[in-house]
C-alpha cells in the first residue's frame, strides 16, 4: 500500500462539554486543510497563521455570544490547551527535532543517548537517572549499560526558560554544534 | 496510545523474534561487545564452520514455548466490541503475530499478554514486562489522584532500568524512553481518555 497523496487537517475540540460529548464527531470544528501533495513538514506554521490570529483575538478581545440557558449574551474567550499529534507532527509543530540525538522533546537538551555503531542508530538507556540518588542499580555498570549513572533527571523547563533557550540555540547551537531546535513555533506568538 | 503501540511491536516483535520486527539481531549483539556488557549473549564462533552462533537469550522462546504463547492469544474469545479480532492477526504455523492496529495493541498490553506471558517465560522476564502492562493500565483509568501518579512515576523508573537489564540497548529506542514521561503529563493533563 503506497499513499502518494497527503492532506492535513486542524480539527478544533471544545474542552468545555462533558467528556462523554467533545469527542464525538458533531462537536468537531475542522478549522484547516492543509492540501497535498505533500505534508506540509516544518513549514506548517505558515498554514497555521490565520487560526493563530483567530485564537489571539479570541483570547484578547472574546467575541459575543448568546448564553441560551441564562437568555443574555457574555463575552466568549479561548485558549488553546494543547495539540494532540503523532511524534512526527510534534516534531513540525514544535520546532523540537524528535529525531537522532536529542529526540526526547521532555528531556530537551538534557537527552542522553548513545550511538550504537553497529545498529546505526541512538538508543536512549539513561533510566537510571530516575531513581533515588542512592540507588544501589546506579553504581552497578555491569547489568545495565557498562557505566555508573550518577546524572540527576533532566530539569523541567518552564515557559519563559524555554524562550530563552530557543533564542540561544537558534543563533549559536549547543555546545556541540547540534541544533535541535529547528525553529520558533508560531504557538511561542501567542500571549499566554 | 502510540507510544503504547510502539513499545506493544517492540516487545511481540523480540520476543517472538520476527525478522525484521526484532531488535535482537546481529547487529544488536555486536553492539554488546562493543559496549562490553552482558557478556552471556555475546556471538560465538561456530566450531565447525566459519559462521557465528547467537545464543539464546532470556528473552526469547523456544519453538514450543513460542506454540504455548500464540496458541493461548488464537484461542483467545472477548466479549462484543471489546476489541476488533486478535486471533485473526495470530499466526501459530508461522509463529508470527502481524497486522495489529493500534487499538489491538491497546487490549493485548492491557489485558491479554500478562496472561499470555505466565507460562513462557521465566519469572525475572515475565514480571517485568507484567509490571510494564499494568503501568499502562493503571495509567488509562479513569479516576487518577496526584499521589497515585507520583508513586507510578517512581514505579516505572524502576520497571525500566529492569527493562535495561533484559532487553539488547538497541530495543531503547525514543518511544521507549517516552513511556517514564507519561505519569507526569497525566499529572499535568489529566487522565488520558478525557484528552
Amino acid at each position: 500500500m503506497s499513499i502518494n497523496h497527503s492532506t492535513w487537517s486542524v480539527i478544533l475540540f471544545p474542552y468545555d462539554l462533558p467528556p462523554w460529548m467533545c469527542m464525538k464527531q458533531s462537536f468537531f470544528m475542522l478549522s484547516l486543510l492543509i492540501p497535498g501533495p505533500k505534508g506540509p513538514g516544518k513549514n506548517v506554521d505558515v498554514y497555521l497563521q490565520p487560526l493563530v490570529q483567530e485564537l489571539q483575538d479570541l483570547w484578547d478581545n472574546g467575541i459575543e455570544t448568546f448564553h441560551a440557558y441564562k437568555r443574555e449574551t457574555f463575552q466568549l474567550r479561548a485558549a488553546i490547551m494543547w495539540t494532540i499529534n503523532d511524534f512526527p507532527a510534534y516534531a513540525n509543530l514544535s520546532g523540537w527535532s524528535t529525531k537522532g540525538q536529542y529526540a526526547c522533546p521532555c528531556c530537551g537538551i538534557e537527552t542522553i543517548s548513545r550511538w550504537l555503531k553497529h545498529g546505526g542508530k541512538f538508543c536512549h538507556m539513561c533510566h537510571r537517572r530516575w531513581l533515588a540518588p542512592k540507588h544501589k542499580w546506579r553504581l552497578n555498570g555491569e547489568d545495565f549499560d557498562g557505566t555508573r549513572e550518577l546524572r540527576k533527571p533532566p530539569r523541567r523547563l518552564h515557559g519563559d526558560s524555554i524562550l530563552i533557550q530557543i533564542d540561544e540555540c537558534l543563533e549559536e547551537g549547543l555546545e556541540d554544534g547540534a541544533q535541535p531546535w529547528k525553529k520558533k513555533s508560531i504557538f511561542f506568538t501567542l500571549a499566554y | 496510545m502510540n507510544i503504547e503501540k510502539n513499545v506493544c511491536d517492540n516487545i511481540i516483535g523480540t520476543l517472538l523474534n520476527q525478522e525484521g520486527k526484532s531488535k535482537d539481531n546481529y547487529k544488536a549483539r555486536a553492539d554488546l561487545v562493543d559496549m562490553g556488557i552482558r557478556s552471556m549473549l555475546h556471538p560465538q564462533p561456530n566450531p565447525n564452520n566459519n559462521t557465528m552462533r547467537f545464543p539464546r537469550a532470556c528473552y526469547q522462546m523456544t519453538n514450543k514455548e513460542k506454540d504455548a504463547f500464540l496458541c493461548i492469544l488464537k484461542n483467545v474469545k472477548c466479549p462484543d466490541e471489546c476489541s476488533s479480532s486478535i486471533p485473526r492477526c495470530v499466526q501459530v504455523k508461522q509463529r508470527k503475530i502481524f497486522g495489529l492496529k493500534s487499538c489491538d495493541c491497546h487490549v493485548l498490553m492491557q489485558e491479554l499478554l500478562p496472561i499470555a506471558l505466565r507460562g513462557s517465560f521465566p519469572d525475572k522476564v515475565a514480571s517485568v514486562l507484567i509490571d510494564l502492562c499494568n503501568f499502562f493500565k493503571q495509567i488509562c483509568s479513569k479516576v487518577l489522584t496526584v499521589e497515585f501518579l507520583e508513586q507510578l512515576e517512581s514505579q516505572i523508573a524502576i520497571t525500566v532500568c529492569q527493562l535495561e537489564t533484559i532487553f539488547p540497548p538497541s530495543f531503547f529506542t525514543v518511544m521507549v524512553h517516552l513511556v517514564i514521561h507519561l505519569a507526569y503529563e497525566a499529572k499535568v493533563g489529566g487522565p488520558i481518555q478525557y484528552r
